[in-house]
């Protein structure tokens, strides 16, 4: 009773939606002078595909791109169905003077009616200006789509709800259904740009549909991958599937952890992580049921890095907690003009791979970049690690050396900008070769980038012959080809057995006499027109002679109807076969003009003919009544 | 009234037919755990990618050789291999592997799409104007066209096919009503069309890569080519790390090779890598063994 009200209100209010709608959709309330801004404009309409959309009125921003993408959805309620296209274009603007700049209204035609969104405002400042705290968005009219409230099912690890907007901190979104449902969970709902934040999906499977194989079904049960769009991952599957045993509801569930990433958002504003499938097939004896479940999107809100205290120069890519940094010399001294290694370690938490960091600048030496590996984190320990080789070649004999090795960084934890310092750099450089020109240097190949991510998964197998080196395979294959020839070459071998013994099977005079008839059907016969309708007869006789295996030809017609009425054959029938061979007697021996043409017709007729005798019961004579 | 099965005692034999399977799989499983060291290469596969995830790369590579070296090759274990030889810097082994994963899994995309990164990779490594045309194979349009497809899938679409051909003009022999003979008669050729597509796929498959005799350059400085199959003979070219070439011979564990602009050179054992055929690793070419 109660899934029945949901599915109805469900569907009332599927129904309920306005027909048209058209909303606009900032990415920021503030942005600088010369930023990039991301407008959505979603036209949606029940009515049909909208005729026209018309362009987008912009005020303070100047518009650099757009791209527009189109789906639909249906649904079904209420005794009638529901069409929904949806008109997303995606706008990039770029913020040209400082003040409060205006987009909208944007304006679309569905169905001759013309539909119009609200206006939305948003604050440009000067560049290094830090963002007005929290600048709200105008918006008259109707408004934006808002950003969706947690699912129900989302809470907090101790179980406390979540805000209705604006959350933060860890949330795991689980909602208990039989036999098998899905938990999804984040570390964090609220991280800055770059700031790594922790998935987890787990599989929950009733106890009792888990056969000796859990390991089997965890690692298979997972069939669309959750959306990560807008992050970067490093994939930490545990190379074993560990199971647990929990109770829920009154029932014991297995469950298991089967994705564990860590993700670093690319993109500022609201991300979200997209529903994963899962499906578990249940056998039974007489049946099979799929079960297929779906995990919770989770939203994540991804903040800009702020202004204040930026470092000019600064890469975003550059965010991290608690990074250390240490540099050293391969070697304990130098040759003016010959290059010598230097080595960079940096260490923390955070996505390491993607940090740029610039080759030292020493005073009579130049430096470019050799070499690089990444050790990603695991799923025991956060931490990177990042070596860096740089070739380093001095020029001139003397010291080389450098206070310190430096990379700033955003660090999340601290939610400031820091710099990374490592310990004095410095070495004894000995008179040499004529030093190489800059040019010369050829940077080394970029070894071991090292973001791919291992495959934990156990499929080890040897590998099978290929499936045309086994002989199973051509027997397979040639088998029907085989067994037709070996149909047509015995039934032709046993025409041939019977031609030469004198017996003739009815089945072979059908065979015969429907390829006569065709051939004069068609026109194709050989002989005069008289000679046509005495093949039709003799067709004809030869096969109901065979039937009855008693001669008919030579008895008046008064007799041969008595004849086959003893046998059992349908009055109608009999008939039939009356008029065809008095129409054959007549055309033999009656010629007119159209005499090829009634050939003709009087093969089609036999055909028919021939085919009705063919499934006609026929007793043979002597044992008809 | 009806005929149902479980008037026969279904519900009783069945699940006694069940427990004996059962009982049977169960005392040879429990005889293979002894016996199958099945668990302990899997223990092997497990480590390596302990080692690997810890950033220890000769040791995962040494356990996926190992592997390798005992016939075990699945797409993970390829795919894992790959990521180490990439971290180890050892390109063309890496390049090699993810070829190999793809003739066991041609739509393996996140595969696919490595390879194209080593292979980026590989071709910013090299010096201005050395070109970088050897590190794509050429392969022609019916190679292309069942490169997507595993051989299995298509020749049980031939055997298909097949019954469906041959059955269908079965079918038709003994058909009496005219519109199914004319049905049979157009889906017969339309079934025999696509039997045929099938089989030149199969072909391409099973012929066409076997002939092509793809390998990969896997030795991580430039291999020498020799005009003779020994280290005395005079030096042809130089074929780079992760180049594609053609074995065209083999003598003595050396090579018989053609590159991309169709120069012959004779390479050492280990420094190429067939992509369709057994694998070979040389046990002096393993990782971590002795020289």
């Amino acid at each position: 009773m109660l899934v029945a009200a949901v599915v109805l209100g469900a569907a009332t209010a599927a129904l309920a939606q306005e027909p048209v709608s058209v909303t606009i959709r900032a990415s920021a309330g503030s942005v600088a002078v010369g930023e990039m801004l991301r407008v959505d404009v979603t036209i949606a309409s029940s009515l049909g595909d909208p005729e026209h959309v018309g362009g987008l009125p912009v005020q303070g921003f100047s518009v650099v791109g757009s791209v527009q993408s189109q789906s639909m959805e249906f649904s079904f309620g209420m005794g009638r169905s529901v069409h929904r296209v949806r008109v997303v274009t995606t706008y990039t603007l770029r913020a040209d003077s400082p003040g409060v700049g205006t987009i909208g209204p944007a304006m679309a035609v569905v169905g001759g009616e013309r539909y119009s969104s609200g206006v939305v405002q948003v604050q440009i400042r000067l560049p290094h200006q830090p963002p007005a705290g929290g600048f709200p968005m105008t918006v008259p009219g109707p408004a934006p789509a808002p950003a969706p409230a947690p699912a129900p099912a989302c809470r907090r690890p101790d179980g406390g709800l979540m805000p209705a907007s604006g959350s933060d901190g860890p949330v795991t979104c689980r909602e208990p259904q039989p036999s098998l449902f899905l938990e999804a969970s984040v570390s964090d709902t609220r991280v800055y740009l770059g700031e790594p934040l922790r998935f987890h999906l787990r599989v929950h499977v009733e106890r009792d549909l888990v056969g000796f194989s859990a390991g089997g079904i965890f690692s298979q049960v997972i069939q669309r991958e959750p959306v990560l769009e807008g992050f970067l991952r490093v994939n930490l599957e545990p190379a074993r599937i560990d199971t647990g045993l929990d109770l829920v509801g009154g029932r014991r569930y297995l469950h298991a952890v089967v994705r564990d990433k860590i993700l670093y958002p690319t993109r500022a504003g609201r991300l979200e992580i997209g529903p994963a499938i899962g499906s578990l097939t249940l056998r039974r004896v007489f049946d099979v049921e799929e079960v297929r479940r779906e995990s919770a999107a989770i939203a994540v809100e991804v903040l800009s890095l702020p202004e204040e205290g930026r470092p000019p120069g600064f890469s975003p890519n550059n965010v991290a907690r608690d990074l250390r940094v240490d540099a050293r010399f391969a070697a304990d001294a130098a040759v003016a003009g010959q290059p010598i290694e230097m080595e960079v370690i940096l260490s923390g938490e955070g996505n390491l791979a993607a940090f740029r960091v610039d080759p030292p600048r020493f005073a009579g030496a130049t430096a470019v970049k050799s070499g690089d590996s990444v050790v990603e984190p695991t799923a025991g320990s956060m931490t990177s690690r990042r070596t860096i080789r740089f070739a380093v070649t001095p020029t001139a004999e003397g010291r080389l050396g450098l206070p310190a090795f430096e990379t700033p960084y955003f660090d999340y934890g601290a939610a400031g900008y820091r710099i990374a310092r490592s310990g004095r750099l410095d070495i004894a450089v000995a008179p040499g070769a004529a030093p190489r020109s800059v040019e010369a240097d050829e940077p080394s190949p970029e070894r071991a980038a090292g973001t791919v991510s291992i495959r934990p998964w156990n499929d080890l197998g040897t590998v099978g012959r290929p499936w045309h080196a086994t002989p199973a395979f051509w027997i397979a294959l040639l088998a029907p080809a085989a067994a037709l020839g070996l149909l047509y070459a015995g039934a032709g071998a046993a025409r041939i057995v019977r031609g030469r013994r004198g017996v003739v099977r009815p089945r072979d005079l059908f065979r015969r006499g429907d390829a006569t008839l065709r051939r004069i059907a068609k026109g194709k016969a050989d002989g005069d027109p008289a000679a046509q309708f005495a093949a039709v007869e003799a067709a004809l006789m030869d096969y109901l002679e065979a039937r009855l295996a008693a001669p008919l030809r030579g008895y008046t017609s008064h007799d041969m109807h008595r004849r086959l009425v003893d046998a059992g054959l349908d009055a109608s029938i009999i008939d039939r076969l009356a008029v065809l061979i008095e129409g054959c007697e007549f055309g033999r021996f009656a010629p007119s003009e159209n005499q090829g043409r009634a050939a003709g017709d009087s093969a089609r007729s036999a055909i028919e003919l021939l085919r009705a005798l063919d499934a006609a019961r026929i007793e043979p004579s002597g044992r008809g009544s | 009234m009806r005929f149902r099965i479980s008037d026969f005692g279904f519900r009783i034999w069945l699940p006694a037919m069940m427990l004996f399977v059962f009982v049977v799989l169960g005392w040879k499983d429990s005889k293979s755990e002894i016996r199958n060291p099945k668990s302990e290469i899997g223990s092997v596969f497990a480590a390596a990618n302990d080692e690997l995830a810890a950033g220890r790369h000769d040791g995962a590579i040494a356990g996926y050789e190992a592997l390798l070296v005992l016939g075990m090759e699945s797409p993970n274990l390829l795919y894992n291999a790959a990521v180490a030889y990439r971290r180890a810097g050892m390109l063309g082994r890496a390049i090699l592997a993810l070829e190999r994963l793809l003739v066991l899994d041609p739509r393996d995309a996140e595969a696919r799409r490595f390879l194209d990164d080593v292979r980026a990779q590989v071709g910013r490594s090299r010096p201005r104007g050395a070109g970088t045309g050897g590190l794509f194979p050429r392969r022609g349009l019916l190679h292309a066209a069942s490169g997507r497809l595993r051989e299995a899938e298509v020749a049980a679409a031939a055997v298909v096919l097949s019954f469906l051909t041959f059955g269908l003009l079965f079918a038709r022999r003994f058909a009496r009503r005219e519109a199914l003979r004319l049905g049979l008669a157009i889906a017969a050729p339309v079934s025999a069309v696509l039997l045929a597509v099938a089989c030149v796929l199969l072909w391409s498959k099973a012929a066409l890569e076997a002939d092509a005799a793809e390998a990969v350059i896997i030795a991580p400085v430039a291999a020498a080519a020799r005009e003779g199959p020994s280290t005395e003979s005079p030096e042809s070219f130089r074929p780079a790390e992760g180049d594609i070439v053609r074995v065209v011979g083999r003598a003595g564990g050396w090579s018989a090779v053609l590159d991309e602009s169709g120069r012959r050179g004779w390479v050492a054992p280990g420094d190429v890598g067939e992509i369709f055929g057994p694998l070979v690793i040389p046990s002096g070419q393993m990782y971590g063994a002795p020289p």
